[in-house]
Order: structure tokens, then sequence, then C-alpha cells
């Protein structure tokens, strides 16, 4: 993969932290409950968002 | 009592549009450090990686009839302007034509840049409603917090 491609991977990830740790810090007033909310809801955006890239790769060959 | 409820609603007006124009600054006003800075420091942080890959706010064509018309840039544009200190601040740049940033809308990395800078602002707008339901929603005393989801 080109650099422009890890680039894009890398901003994926970093961007889907940004949102769900800011909805964390938003909902919660500890640090604890804000770490496991961002990790179970990282997972569920980044797990639906390779879904979507999955299907869109099977639906392009 | 009528002047102390118009005063009241005329800071709260002033704490949401300074939470508009810098990420968390409501919060810190109202005491709340450690959630102010860390928002502070998250969407600015995420904006300053959005200037860095060479991108900035861009004014978009308003006049529907036009050729360069185009819905997405408008709604970008809408989303950036949630983080409204740094976005002003890009938008006064490219006006007086300073030479601080490194903005190039040729460049490949322009449109990740851009989406960096919406994702800063759409957040913002989170924030600043989190902030006016915690402590301005109809029917909570000043100083009052919100109970739900506190923990």
């Amino acid at each position: 993969m080109t650099l422009n491609g890890w680039l894009y991977v890398g901003s994926c990830f970093y961007l889907a932290v940004v949102v769900t740790l800011i909805l964390g810090i938003l909902e919660f007033d500890e640090w604890r409950p804000i770490w496991r909310s961002t990790v179970r809801r990282w997972l569920k955006l980044i797990g639906a968002l390779v879904a979507i890239g999955v299907v869109v790769q099977l639906l392009s060959w | 009592m009528e002047l102390e409820r118009k005063l009241s609603v005329g800071s709260g007006v002033g704490l949401v549009v300074g939470s508009w124009l810098v990420p968390g600054l409501g919060f810190v006003l109202r005491r709340n450090y450690w959630r102010g800075a860390a928002v502070f420091l998250i969407l600015n942080g995420t904006f300053l990686l959005g200037l860095l890959l060479h991108g900035t706010v861009l004014v978009p064509e308003f006049r529907y009839y036009s050729p360069a018309f185009n819905i997405v840039n408008l709604l970008t544009f809408i989303g950036q302007l949630g983080n409204a200190g740094a976005s002003l601040f890009c938008l006064a740049h490219d006006r007086l034509q300073w030479d601080i940033l490194r903005a190039d809308e040729t460049h490949p990395w322009f449109d990740l840049a851009a989406l960096y800078l919406l994702v800063s602002g759409c957040m913002n707008y989170f924030c600043v409603g989190s902030f006016y339901d915690r402590y301005l929603a109809a029917g909570k005393t000043q100083g009052e917090e919100r109970a739900g989801g506190e923990q």
C-alpha cells in the first residue's frame, strides 16, 4: 500500500477514536467508564466500516 | 428579579457562543476543568492535524444556480464552522492573505484534511449541545448539573 493509503487507514482509526472519545467524555464523569465506552464504540464503528468495505469490495469484483 | 433573569439568560447565551468559538471554554468557565481541557485538546488537536495536512476552511459557492454550486461543499463548510474560532481564523487567513498556513487546494491530502476539520467542527456541535443540556436547559437553575448520566 502507498503512503496515501496508509494515511487514509490511519486517519480512519484516529478519527473514530476522536468521535468515540468525545462522546464518552460528554457522557461520563470518570475516566474508567469513558475509556470502556470509547473502546466499545470504537470496535463497533470500525467493525461496521470494515463490513461496509467488504461488501463494497465483493460487489466491485 | 427580571433583571437577574435577563442577566442569567445573557450569560447563558454568552457561554454557549464561547463554547462554539473555543471548544471546551464553557465547561472551563463552569469550573468543569478536566472536561473543558480534554475537549479543547482533542478537537483543536484534530483541527491542527487537518491544517498540517495542507487543509483549510474554504467558503463554498452559495448561489444554487451557479455551475460551481455543490451541496457537499456547503454541508462540509457548515460542519467545519462548528469549531468557529479556528474556522474564522482560516477564513481571515484566506481573506487577508496571511502567510502562516500551508493550505493547498490541489494537494492530494486536501480532501482528507477537510475531513479532519469537519470531524473537529461537528464534534464541537455535540459539545455545545451537551453543555447547553447540562447547564442551561429549561428547568435547571444556575449551577445545577444534569443528574442523568453522572456516575
